[in-house]
């Protein structure tokens, strides 16, 4: 009889089980560049930039901060690749090309303070 | 010659102050449920209706009411005095601040307004505070008030609430406390009827979301929607009443959310015409 394979939820990332790595490397300032290095070669996952600071910033990975525990059952909203690590780098959500400026914005998202006070627009009341 | 103390030099820097470009409203007394988040909520309206951005932050992790009211809004859980540090170095980007703490916090409030010098912090980058003072009868509420007051006279302007629905306010008014709050403005939220405040939970549980009174005009039956709108307006006047409060320049409000000014010329009417 076949094995049976491990049930992946239909919206966990493929970088799930290598969230503690991410996570620690974070932690010793690694730059996102030389992660996305690491698990194309350790771990022959080829994802974008933008996936893997989205997967930090939904995570709660920040650059030199201990990773807070993640409650049991918490998936991710699927943007990467269904659980299936061939699909990694497939279909994803942000454009493929990676310029600079991109590169730049989402270093600075990432680490750099932000103004916790958020300008709420103002909804009208209907006539 | 001996070194000014520190009170001398917060005094200096208050006397070189820039002019006021902004305006941080803040709620900090021990209360809970008296309408500190509702009140922040009519605020934020009061300034939209006239045209003036506003910035929010929730600091109360409890209750999550403005986040669960403006999804966009950071939610930064405020648990001792050296959290301010962040708020005090970012704060006075927009025209208006709000501010919700979360209740039982006041007196580490204080403690951070004193440690961080605020009002020097307030004077360097031209901020006015506002602190509204629910005038509950409850007494851990008229000592924080008395505290606040006490701690804070120097720097901020106050604003009376009374909130019949969710508190009385015989004792707080014949109390001292309205000595040393002298001129300070008094704005009274009117009740909501029952059913009006059943329909808008109604609404929020049908929609999986907090709604704001504004939202909630979009998914209740014609009686609450009226009620809430007249409502909204009646305490956006009260707000443009004291709108210098409120705003860091009067003139910059130009909405009279039709209230005829006092100063307004009276129409002569010829009674033979009627």
């Amino acid at each position: 009889m076949d094995e049976v394979p491990e049930y992946s939820a239909p919206h966990a990332s493929a970088l799930d089980p290598h969230k503690e790595g991410i996570a620690e490397r974070r932690q010793k300032k690694w730059p996102y560049q030389a992660i996305l290095k690491w698990l194309q070669e350790a771990h022959e996952i080829t994802i974008v930039y933008s996936t893997l600071w989205e997967f930090c910033q939904r995570r709660g990975i920040k650059k030199g901060a201990v990773a807070p525990p993640q409650p049991p059952g918490v998936v991710s909203t699927g943007h990467e690749s269904h659980g299936f690590p061939a699909m990694a780098g497939m279909g994803e959500s942000q454009p493929e090309p990676l310029d600079f400026l991109t590169d730049a914005q989402s270093r600075l998202a990432a680490d750099e303070p932000e103004n916790p006070f958020v300008k709420v627009p103002h909804r009208s009341l209907s006539k | 010659m001996s070194n000014p103390t520190k009170k001398q030099t917060a005094a200096a820097t208050i006397q070189n102050s820039k002019p006021v470009t902004s305006r941080m409203i803040a709620p900090m007394q021990s209360i809970g449920r008296c309408g500190k988040s509702t009140f922040i909520q009519l605020v934020h309206h009061f300034l939209g209706e006239s045209g003036i951005e506003s910035a929010i932050i929730d600091l109360d992790d409890e209750h999550k009411t403005m986040k669960g009211w403006y999804p966009e809004v950071n939610l930064l859980p405020f648990r001792e005095a050296q959290d301010l540090g962040r708020l005090f170095n970012f704060c006075g980007a927009s025209p208006v601040e709000l501010m919700d703490f979360p209740a039982q916090a006041t007196e580490e409030i204080l403690k951070g307004f004193a440690a961080f010098n605020a009002d020097a912090i307030f004077a360097e980058k031209g901020i006015r505070l506002t602190i509204p003072i629910f005038a509950s009868n409850e007494s851990v509420a008229m000592q924080s008030a008395a505290r606040i007051v006490q701690a804070t006279c120097s720097y901020a302007d106050y604003v009376i609430v009374r909130n019949p629905a969710k508190y009385d306010s015989q004792l707080f008014e014949a109390s001292r406390l309205m000595d040393m709050l002298t001129g300070a403005p008094v704005i009274e939220i009117p009740k909501l009827s029952a059913m009006t405040v059943t329909e808008i939970q109604n609404a929020s549980r049908a929609n999986r979301k907090l709604l704001t009174f504004v939202e909630a005009t979009e998914h209740v039956p014609i009686a609450a929607r009226m009620e809430i709108k007249h409502w909204l307006n009646r305490c956006a006047q009260q707000i443009n009443r004291n709108k210098e409060l409120f705003v860091p320049d009067a003139s910059l409000v130009r909405n009279a959310f039709g209230e005829v000014p006092a100063d307004a010329p009276k129409e002569k009417i010829n009674f033979f015409d009627l």
